[in-house]
C-alpha cells in the first residue's frame, strides 16, 4: 500500500483511501461447513469504518454480523477478500501476529461479558495489560483507574458474581479500553441487559469509547440504542444493503 | 499471567477441591497398593533378613529360601577352605510339628544355629537371654510363634512342648520380621535341631559365610561357588531371587500386579481426566483470553502452571494419606507395608508425566480453539 506522506505531497489522493479509513473490508466471502452443507454467510463485503465513528452493524438473525465482526477482529480466518485493519492486512498475518495485534490494538465487548469468574473486577480489566507483560501491581491499578471512569470506583475488588449484568458489562467495557485500543469492536453488548442498563452501556462505548483516533463497531439489532450510532449498516443474507448516517433526533 | 492461571485453579473451590481429590486418590491408591506389595515382597524373604548374614551357600538348583534343598555336611568344611572366606557356619532350617500341652498341633520352622557362635540369631530379645539356648532342651520362639500358637497365656518363658515327641523348652522370645507364610519360628542349636528331625542322608540346610573385610562379596561367593559347585549368594542376591520365585511360581506376582497396575491406570485415568475436564470447562475463558491477545504460548504456560500446580498437591497430600494408613496398618510389624523412595520417585515421575500429558492434550485443544467461540 502507498498510504505514506509522500502520497500526499504529490498527486491529490481521491483514489487512495482516506486516511482516515481503520477498517477496509474488500470482497470478503466466508463459509462454514463443507460440501453438501456448505453455507456460504458472508456472500462479499465492502465496507468501511473511520477513526473516530461509532459504526452500528444491524441485520436479521443469522444475517452474518458475528461473522463479519469476527472476521474483522482477526479472530476467524476468511475464505476470500481483503481485510485491511489498522493500516495492515489481516489475510497476510499468520496467526500469531495476529494474536498479538489484536492485543496490542483492539479491544472486546461481548455479548455474555466473558469476564473470569475468579478474578476481582479490576483483575478482569487489568488482563489486557497482564497479556501485554505489564507488572500484576500496575496493570491492577490502571485497572482501577479504568473502573473509576466506568463509574464503577466502589466496586474494583468485587468478583464478577457480585455485580449486576450492567455492572459486569460495564467492567467488561473498561476491559476492552484499558490498553486504549484502536478498534474497539461489541458484539451485541446491550442484549443480555434491560432497556436502562443498555442505555448505561451504549452511553459509555460513545463518550469514553469514541475517540478520534478509534473506531468503534457496535453490532446489535436493540432499535432502543440505534441513536448511539454515527453511522448504520445494515447486512443482510451476507451483503451489505445500506449504509447511512444517523441522525441523533431521529429516534423514537 | 502465572498468577491469572492460580486464581482460575482456585477460584473455583468445589472444582479445585474435587480435581485434587482425584489425584490425591489415585496417588493413595498406587503408594498405598505398592508399599503393600513391596511389603508382601520383603516378607517372602524374611527368612534372609532375620538371619542377617552377608554369604549363604545353597545347593546350586535352589529356587528361594524357604523351599530347602539340603546339602551334603562336608560343605562347610569346603566352604571354610575357600580362600577369602572369614567364617563359615552350618544353619539347619527345617518344617516339622509342634504338639502342644493343650494337645494343640502347630507347624513350624526350625532353625539350628551354629552352637558356638549362634551366627543367625534375632537381632532383638524382647524376653529372656539368647543365650539360654544352650541349656539343655532349649528353644527360643519369636513373637509371630507366641501369637500363632496361641498367645502369652497359652506359651511363653518356661512353657514345655514337644517337637517330634522330644522336650522343647521355651527361654527366650525374640523379635523378628514377619514371613510371609506366618509358620512360627522355633530356635534351637544345630546339633540339637538334627536331633529333633528324623534322621535323612543330608542334614545341612545353608552354610551362611563372612567374605573377609576388604573382599567383595560377589568375588568370594563366585570363588565358593567355582571350587564346590555349591550356589553361593550374597544376602541380597538370594533376596531377589527369592522375591522373583515367589512372583514366578505364586499367584501374587499376577494377582497384585494386576491389581497394581490397573490401580496405575484407573489412578492416572481419573487424574488426566479430571484435569482435562477442568480445562475443558474453563474453554470458553481460555477464548477469551485468546481473543484478547493471549499466545497459545502464554496459555500453555498457564495450563502446565495448573497442572502441576494441583498436580503436585495431589501427590503431597495422597502420599501423606498413604504413608499415615502405612504407620497404623503396619504398626508393629503385623501387616506388609514397605515404603520406598523409588516407588515414590516412580508415582511422583508418571503424576507429572500424566499431568504433562493431559496438560498437552488441553493445550493441543487450545491451541485450534477457534477465538471466534467467545461471540456465541
Ligand atoms: N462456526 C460456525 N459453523 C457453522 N456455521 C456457522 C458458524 N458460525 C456461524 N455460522 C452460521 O452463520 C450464519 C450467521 O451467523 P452469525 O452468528 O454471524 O449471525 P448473526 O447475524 O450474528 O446472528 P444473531 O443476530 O442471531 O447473533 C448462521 O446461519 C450460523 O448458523
Ligand atoms: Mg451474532
Amino acid at each position: 500500500m502507498s498510504m505514506d506522506g509522500s502520497v500526499e505531497q504529490g498527486t491529490s489522493a481521491q483514489e487512495q483511501p482516506s486516511p482516515s479509513v481503520a477498517v477496509q473490508v474488500r470482497g470478503l466471502v466466508k463459509s462454514f461447513g463443507a460440501g453438501d452443507t456448505t453455507v456460504t454467510v458472508l456472500k462479499g463485503i465492502d465496507l468501511d469504518v473511520h477513526f473516530g465513528e461509532l459504526l452500528l452493524l444491524v441485520g436479521e438473525s443469522g444475517g452474518g454480523k458475528t461473522t463479519l465482526l469476527s472476521a474483522i477482529a482477526g479472530i476467524l480466518d476468511i475464505d476470500a477478500g481483503e481485510l485491511e485493519v489498522l493500516g495492515a492486512s489481516l489475510t497476510n498475518m499468520t496467526a500469531g501476529t495476529r494474536t498479538s495485534f489484536r492485543g496490542q490494538r483492539m479491544g472486546f465487548v461481548f455479548q455474555q461479558f466473558n469476564l473470569l469468574p475468579a478474578l476481582t473486577a479490576a483483575e478482569n480489566v487489568a488482563i489486557p495489560l497482564l497479556i501485554q507483560g505489564l507488572s500484576r501491581t500496575e496493570a491492577v491499578s490502571r485497572g482501577r483507574l479504568m473502573l473509576e471512569r466506568m463509574g464503577l470506583g466502589d466496586r474494583t475488588e468485587f468478583l464478577p458474581r457480585n455485580l449486576s449484568g450492567g455492572q459486569q458489562q460495564r467492567v467488561a467495557v473498561a476491559r476492552a479500553l484499558v490498553n486504549d485500543p484502536q478498534l474497539l469492536v461489541c458484539d451485541e453488548p446491550t442484549a443480555a441487559l434491560d432497556g436502562p442498563n443498555g442505555q448505561k452501556i451504549m452511553e459509555l462505548i460513545r463518550d469514553v469509547g469514541r475517540a478520534p483516533n478509534r473506531c468503534v463497531i457496535v453490532v446489535t439489532h436493540d432499535s432502543r440504542v440505534f441513536h448511539f450510532g454515527d453511522r448504520m449498516a445494515e447486512l443482510t443474507d451476507g451483503r451489505i444493503v445500506g449504509i447511512h448516517p444517523i441522525h441523533a433526533e431521529a429516534t423514537a | 499471567m502465572n498468577y491469572v492461571a492460580l486464581r482460575m485453579l482456585f477460584g473455583d473451590r468445589a472444582k479445585y477441591l474435587m480435581l485434587l481429590c482425584g489425584l490425591t486418590f489415585a496417588v493413595m491408591l498406587i503408594v498405598q497398593q505398592g508399599s503393600i506389595f513391596w511389603g508382601l515382597m520383603m516378607w517372602s524373604q524374611s527368612s534372609i533378613s532375620n538371619i542377617n548374614v552377608p554369604i549363604w551357600v545353597t545347593d546350586p538348583g535352589i529356587g528361594q529360601v524357604d523351599e530347602v534343598k539340603p546339602i551334603a555336611d562336608t560343605a562347610v568344611d569346603r566352604v571354610r577352605s575357600v580362600p577369602g572366606v572369614e567364617w563359615a557356619v552350618p544353619l539347619y532350617k527345617g518344617v516339622l510339628r509342634a504338639r502342644l500341652s493343650n494337645g494343640d498341633y502347630h507347624q513350624i520352622t526350625l532353625t539350628g544355629l551354629d552352637a558356638p557362635t549362634l551366627i543367625g540369631r534375632p537381632a532383638e530379645v524382647l524376653e529372656g537371654r539368647f543365650e539360654d539356648i544352650l541349656e539343655p532342651d532349649a528353644v527360643v520362639l519369636d513373637q509371630w510363634a507366641v501369637e500363632r500358637m496361641g498367645g502369652p497365656s497359652v506359651i511363653g518363658i518356661g512353657t514345655l512342648f514337644e517337637l517330634n515327641d522330644k522336650l522343647a523348652r521355651v527361654v527366650a522370645i525374640a523379635k523378628t520380621q514377619k514371613s510371609f507364610t506366618n509358620i512360627p519360628v522355633v530356635y534351637t542349636t544345630y546339633e540339637r535341631a538334627i536331633r529333633y528331625v528324623p534322621r535323612e542322608r543330608r542334614t545341612l540346610s545353608y552354610v551362611l559365610a563372612k567374605a573377609i573385610d576388604g573382599l567383595p562379596v560377589t568375588e568370594v561367593t563366585t570363588r565358593i561357588h567355582e571350587q564346590t559347585g555349591l550356589g553361593a549368594f550374597s544376602a541380597e542376591e538370594f533376596g531377589w531371587k527369592t522375591i522373583s520365585w515367589v512372583l514366578k511360581n505364586t499367584g501374587i506376582g499376577i494377582n497384585f500386579g494386576t491389581t497394581i497396575v490397573l490401580g496405575f491406570i484407573v489412578g492416572m485415568a481419573i487424574a488426566g481426566q479430571t484435569f482435562y475436564l477442568f480445562t475443558v470447562e474453563n474453554l470458553k475463558q481460555f477464548g477469551a483470553l485468546k481473543a484478547m491477545g493471549a499466545s497459545t504460548f502464554t496459555l500453555a504456560r498457564m495450563i502446565l502452571l495448573q497442572a502441576f500446580t494441583v498436580g503436585l498437591t495431589g501427590y503431597g497430600v495422597g502420599i501423606g494419606l498413604a504413608t499415615g494408613f502405612g504407620f497404623l496398618s503396619a504398626k508393629g510389624g503385623g501387616l506388609p507395608f514397605v515404603e520406598t523412595w523409588q516407588l515414590l520417585l516412580l508415582v511422583l515421575v508418571a503424576l507429572l508425566g500424566i499431568c504433562t500429558l493431559s496438560a498437552l492434550i488441553s493445550i493441543t485443544k487450545l491451541a485450534r480453539l477457534e477465538p471466534a467461540i467467545v461471540f456465541r
